[in-house]
This record gives C-alpha cells, sequence and structure tokens, in this order.
C-alpha cells in the first residue's frame, strides 16, 4: 500500500468514524392514496402492481365477450373454471418475496371478477406433486390428461389453464439503463386448444445520479 | 517512566475476549456444551462486558443449535441479527471516544461475513424447527450480502469489498425450497445457477442445476433428504503486534521531536490489532450411510474460514489505517497540552510522554468475533424411498477416510417432501445432537396428519392431552 493511499484511508477511517448518529429503525403504515416507493435496483410494488391491473383488466375485459375461447357446451353465463399454474420469472432481476404476492395479486383479482371460478392454489399444488409434473410439461398431453384426471379425482375439474409469465428487456446507456418489464397472462382453453393472451408493460430507467435522470428525461 | 512501564505490564495482563474465547471453544469442541452455555451465561450479565453482550449471544446461539433447541437458537440470532442492523449505523460520540480509547470500546456491529452468516444460521436452525420463515432468511442472505457490497461505493478502486467472496448458503436453501414446491423450477433454477457460480468448487450444483432444468424434484414415491453438517473448527480472531508499524511510528516521533519544539510521545507501546485465524482441521467432510449403505460425502457450500479470511484481508487496510491514526490523535493531543502548558523543561517534558506511552499501552486489540462458527457449512442431498431409513453420518477426511465414530439416526421420508437432517462435527466426535426436522421425525407424525401437499395438518387434541392444571397452594 503506498503513503498517499494509506493516508487516504486514514482520514477516511476518521471521518466515517465521527460521522452522524444511530438512529432507531421507524415505520407507518402507508394509505391508499399514498405513492408506493419506486426500487432504485430493481422492480418493486409500483411495477408489479400496475402490470397486474392492467394484464387481468385486459384478460378480463376479452373474457366478457362471449366469442372468445368458450368451452363447447358450455352455458353462458356459467363460470369458467380456471386452473392457475404460477408465475414463471424470466427477467433479469430476481423477484424474491414478491413472486408469492403477484400470484396472490393474479388470484385475487380474477376471483373478484365473477367471471372465472378458480381452483383453490393448494389442490393445484397437490396435482402437480403427486404427479412430479414440471408445469412447462403440462402441454404434453400424456401429463395434461393425467393431470385433468387428478384434479377430478379431488372434485376440482377445470377448463382453462392460465399461466402468467414476467420478461424483461434492458437497453444500456453508459452507466444508466432502462428496464421493460412485461407480464403476460395466457388462457389456455385445455379441451380445444385455443389460448387468449394479454399482457402489460412498463419501462423503468435506472441512474447511477439524480443528475442521470434529469438529463435523459 | 516507570508509571508508564508499569501500566504497559498491567494493560498487557488484560483478558481481551480471544482469551475468554478460549474456554468456551475448548468446552464447545470438546462437547462439553453446558460447560460453555454456563461460561456464556456468567459473562452475559456483567456490567463490564455490555460491549460483548451480542457477541456472547452468538456464541450461545451456536451452543443452544448444536444442544438441540433450533427454536430458541433462531430467536437468539433474530435479536442480534436486529441489533447488529442497528448498530451499523455511525455514531459520533463512540467514534470520537474510540480515538482516545480504543476499538473494544466501540459497540460490534459484526464482521461483514457475521451479518451475512446471522442470516444463513437463521435459515438453518429454522428448517430445523418448522421451515415457515427459511424461504425469507435465506432471502435476507443474498439481500444482505449485495447491501453491504452496495453500501461501500461502486468505484471498484476504492471498494474492497466488490471482491468479497458470496456465501451460497441462502440460494442453495431458497432453490432448495422452491423446488420443493413442484412447481417453481424456474426460481430453483435462477437459485442454483447463483450456487453454481459462488460456489464453483460445489461439484454437486451441476447435478441439481440439470435436475431443476430438465428434470423433477423426485421420482413418485420418492422423497428427498438434505444433510447439512457444520464441520471443522472456524475462525476467530487474535491479538497480533505489527512490529513493521510501530517501528515505523517510532522513527518519524524521533524525527518530530528533533525538529519540534517538544518531544513526541515514543511508540513504545506496542501496535495491536486483530487478526483472522484458521485453525488447522482434520474432519473435512462427513460420509452419509442409509440404511447401511454409503450415499456419499458432504460438500462444501460454505467455506467459512475462506471467506473470514478473505474478507478480512480486504479490509485490515482500514483496521490499520484507524490504529495509526488513534495514535496520532493521542500523540497531537498530549504534543497541544505541552504548547498550552508551556512544559519547557525536560522533566515536565519526561512525565507528559510517560503518561503518553501509559496512555498508548492501554489500548487492545478488537478480537470480537462470532468464535463458535464451524469451518465448513457443507450439504448433500439424497433422493429416497418414502417410509422409515436408517441414517448413519461419520466424520471423514477430504479423502472420506473416517475419522471417528458413527453417529446414527432414524428419519421419515414423506412422497414428494424434503427431510433435513443438521449435525455438528468440529472435530471427531458429533457436538451436541443430531437434529431432524419436525417432518422427519419418525413417530412424532402419524401419515393421517401429512395432506395433500406434503404439510402438516394440525393434530387433534383430546382434553386428556392438555397439561394438568397448576395446583393451588395450600392455605
Amino acid at each position: 500500500m503506498d503513503r498517499r493511499n494509506f493516508l487516504s484511508l486514514g482520514f477516511t477511517a476518521l471521518a466515517s468514524s465521527l460521522a452522524g448518529c444511530r438512529s432507531s429503525q421507524h415505520a407507518h403504515v402507508l394509505k391508499d392514496n399514498d405513492k408506493d416507493l419506486v426500487g432504485s435496483h430493481a422492480a418493486g410494488a409500483e411495477t408489479y402492481q400496475r402490470l397486474i391491473d392492467e394484464s387481468v383488466a385486459k384478460l378480463l375485459g376479452r373474457g366478457c365477450e362471449p366469442v372468445e375461447i368458450q368451452p363447447t357446451g358450455m352455458v353462458l353465463g356459467e363460470k369458467k373454471k380456471i386452473c392457475f399454474i404460477g408465475v414463471e420469472n424470466c427477467t433479469a432481476e430476481e423477484i424474491g418475496d414478491f413472486k408469492e404476492q403477484i400470484y396472490e395479486l393474479i388470484d385475487s383479482a380474477i376471483n373478484e371478477s365473477q367471471q372465472y371460478h378458480e381452483i383453490s392454489r393448494r389442490y393445484v399444488d397437490a396435482g402437480l406433486k403427486q404427479l412430479r409434473l414440471p408445469p412447462d410439461q403440462l402441454f404434453i398431453k400424456e401429463n395434461q390428461r393425467n393431470f385433468q384426471a387428478v384434479m377430478e379425482e379431488m372434485g376440482q375439474p377445470f377448463d382453462f389453464l392460465l399461466f402468467a409469465k414476467l420478461t424483461s428487456g434492458t437497453t444500456q446507456q453508459n452507466k444508466d439503463y432502462q428496464r421493460d418489464y412485461l407480464l403476460t397472462l395466457e388462457l389456455v382453453n385445455i379441451h380445444t386448444g385455443d389460448f387468449l393472451k394479454e399482457s402489460a408493460k412498463l419501462r423503468k430507467g435506472y441512474h447511477k445520479s439524480w443528475f442521470g435522470k434529469m438529463f435523459k428525461y | 517512566m516507570l508509571l508508564s512501564l508499569s501500566i504497559l505490564a498491567a494493560a498487557s495482563g488484560c483478558s481481551s475476549y480471544a482469551d475468554r474465547l478460549r474456554d468456551v471453544r475448548t468446552e464447545f469442541h470438546s462437547g462439553n456444551l453446558a460447560a460453555a452455555k454456563k461460561f456464556v451465561d456468567k459473562e452475559l450479565p456483567k456490567k463490564r462486558r455490555a460491549k460483548e453482550v451480542d457477541v456472547l449471544k452468538l456464541e450461545r446461539a451456536m451452543i443452544e443449535l448444536s444442544s438441540g433447541k433450533p427454536a430458541v437458537a433462531e430467536r437468539t440470532l433474530r435479536e442480534v441479527r436486529d441489533r447488529f442492523d442497528f448498530l451499523e449505523q455511525k455514531a459520533l460520540a463512540e467514534g470520537a471516544a474510540s480515538y482516545l480509547t480504543d476499538d473494544t470500546h466501540r459497540a460490534y456491529a459484526g464482521e461483514d461475513y457475521e451479518k451475512v452468516l446471522i442470516r444463513a444460521f437463521l435459515a438453518l436452525s429454522n428448517l430445523m424447527h418448522d421451515g415457515g420463515d427459511a424461504n425469507a432468511y435465506a432471502l435476507q442472505v443474498n439481500d444482505k450480502q449485495r447491501q453491504i457490497i452496495e453500501s461501500a461505493g461502486s468505484d471498484s478502486k476504492k471498494n474492497p469489498k466488490l471482491a468479497y467472496k458470496q456465501v451460497a448458503l441462502g440460494a442453495y436453501v431458497s432453490g432448495m425450497l422452491r423446488e420443493a414446491t413442484h412447481r417453481d423450477y424456474d426460481d430453483a433454477q435462477r437459485s442454483i445457477q447463483l450456487v453454481a457460480n459462488w460456489e464453483p468448487r460445489f461439484t454437486a450444483a451441476k447435478q441439481d442445476l440439470e435436475r431443476v432444468t430438465n428434470g423433477r424434484h423426485s421420482a413418485p414415491g420418492n422423497g428427498v433428504l438434505y444433510v447439512f453438517t457444520l464441520v471443522g473448527r472456524g475462525p476467530y480472531k487474535e491479538e497480533r503486534y505489527e512490529e513493521p508499524t510501530q517501528a515505523a511510528m517510532l522513527i518519524v516521533d524521533h524525527i518530530l521531536s528533533a525538529i519540534g519544539k517538544h518531544t513526541v510521545t515514543p511508540t513504545f507501546a506496542p501496535v495491536k490489532v486483530p487478526v483472522v485465524v484458521v485453525p488447522p482441521n482434520r474432519v473435512q467432510s462427513v460420509a452419509v450411510s442409509i440404511d447401511g449403505k454409503p450415499a456419499g460425502l458432504t460438500e462444501t457450500i460454505t467455506d467459512i474460514g475462506e471467506l473470514a479470511t478473505q474478507q478480512y484481508a480486504a479490509i485490515f487496510p482500514h483496521v490499520l489505517a484507524r490504529t495509526v491514526v488513534r495514535r496520532s490523535i493521542k500523540k497531537g493531543s498530549l504534543y497541544a497540552a505541552k504548547e498550552f502548558g508551556q512544559v519547557e523543561n525536560p522533566l515536565g517534558e519526561l512525565a507528559i510522554d510517560a503518561v503518553g506511552v501509559a496512555w498508548e499501552a492501554t489500548e487492545n486489540a478488537d478480537t470480537r468475533c462470532w468464535g463458535l462458527l464451524p469451518n465448513k457449512i457443507q450439504v448433500r442431498r439424497i433422493e429416497l424411498p418414502a417410509g422409515t431409513h436408517q441414517l448413519s453420518l461419520q466424520p471423514a477426511s477430504a479423502s472420506g477416510q473416517p475419522l471417528g465414530g458413527a453417529q446414527r439416526t432414524e428419519i421419515r421420508i414423506v412422497d414428494g417432501s424434503n427431510a433435513y437432517v443438521l449435525a455438528s462435527f468440529p472435530s471427531t466426535t458429533l457436538v451436541g445432537k443430531l437434529l431432524v426436522n419436525q417432518d422427519a421425525r419418525p413417530g412424532l407424525i402419524s401419515d393421517e396428519s401429512i395432506d395433500g401437499a406434503g404439510r402438516n395438518r394440525a393434530p387433534h387434541i383430546s382434553p386428556a392431552d392438555l397439561p394438568e392444571p397448576p395446583q393451588e397452594p395450600a392455605p
């Protein structure tokens, strides 16, 4: 270590030791109209909540149209039975504890719509576990038949499979980057194989400094 | 001068945390958990140990975990985690005081590796208890690592923490739990990929990655056993005399004394710094047998000794710089005292220098650390048919040569679920108990109490199961 480096380390050590005071952590309950914090390094509530709201609304909007992938023999007005398989994260980020919440938010929003009847996740998990089926293998005819049979055995027949997929695309510009997030909901009619797809997109800019944002937007 | 020499001698006789830790380590590693606990419990309430309370609690958590009390250990670890999070903020008064005394007078917020490992051990403790929060703790491991590195800045020349080795255990536990959902294979793949990147010597990561990408958790009718082992005696801190620095400072003192108006306190008192030491370990892995048949050796998922040494080496220049600055402040303040007090005669100068030497001699290296950590955390994954099995664990050398007696226990594998076992082998004998998670303990839960998703249903409680009400005291 050279002398200049050591001296600067010394001053840094002194300055950092003398700076600031400790304070206890505080928290508060946000009101409904309070803005979400914007994740500085990755997507957070500000991203996922909007993506979910938009994609679910679009899907439900499409679902209202009677010609859309209606199972044969289904009476108009009857609730469609959906088996929501899960959320697949294909973004460049780890979503950590958000994954379960995204599932629950989509699940609740669809259930509240009164158009669909969703099968409880506990049954879906038990069915997948019993057959040891990774979700992506559900499109193999035999696997799908077996899964349907298991679900029917549990008294949970269904007409549609619902998949949610999160993807991202990153555009780099020197130290700043833009990341586009896309949440796609795919509803597949297991009787005919027809599918309906809706997605919502949100773009976010990440900057190393406040000026980065100011100069670019 | 006589006074300073006598203080110097007395100060060097003061016991440091390293000295106290030696006894606890000896008792713990020889399997005498009761004696180790007694020592920690005796030290904890002492007022003069106020700055050591958190590390003492960490030692206690390891004793509790090995004693078969993972829920208690989890509670203790959680308490220290929150306390370290609070203490890592800077405190003006304490920072200033430490420049007039030494680093042992600062509150201890934990070394970076300790902050991360608290979360890793929280995940392990929770797995052995009910497992409900294990994934959250595992995510916190990665989160804390990211925070530590980012808080030191993004300039690779100024931030030594960018080169830190990452703890792969959090990602491994997270991947393991996501895979057990039979649904979130994408998450499991992401986590295992991190393990493969962060711990390239962990060869099982390749198979794990292949399985979560193209395979499945287990074949129908099978479950999976994860054997976690805490192997070897881990790192701790010792006091070392930094002789080249002392010699350099002494020369500087002489030069300044020769050219200055007053003399500068000579650096006679040794410059003490803490260093991380990893003791040699014979036990390098644990041989696992199922129903009398060998099932392989446990493999290192986190090398704590290496992690501690590497991380401490990265921040050591800062530790040394702080020590030198402290000495300079002490010398400078005594020089100022001579100047303001207009001390002119040599005897007066000598007396103040003697006080200065004594002051410097009272410094101790901050050897506080989590001293009961193992050297390595290892794991072995074994797929087994559902039912009851005999598990045997035997400490082994790096080549797999058995080194001590085998420890046996029964485990219960549930179809499609994970079972977890944790054992501590600091040397050739098991310390404490072999821990088995709740669902895998045979005889405790009947098959009927497991629902379709492999979760425990609450057992039916009859009035006869309730404890007797306390007896009324006689009038």
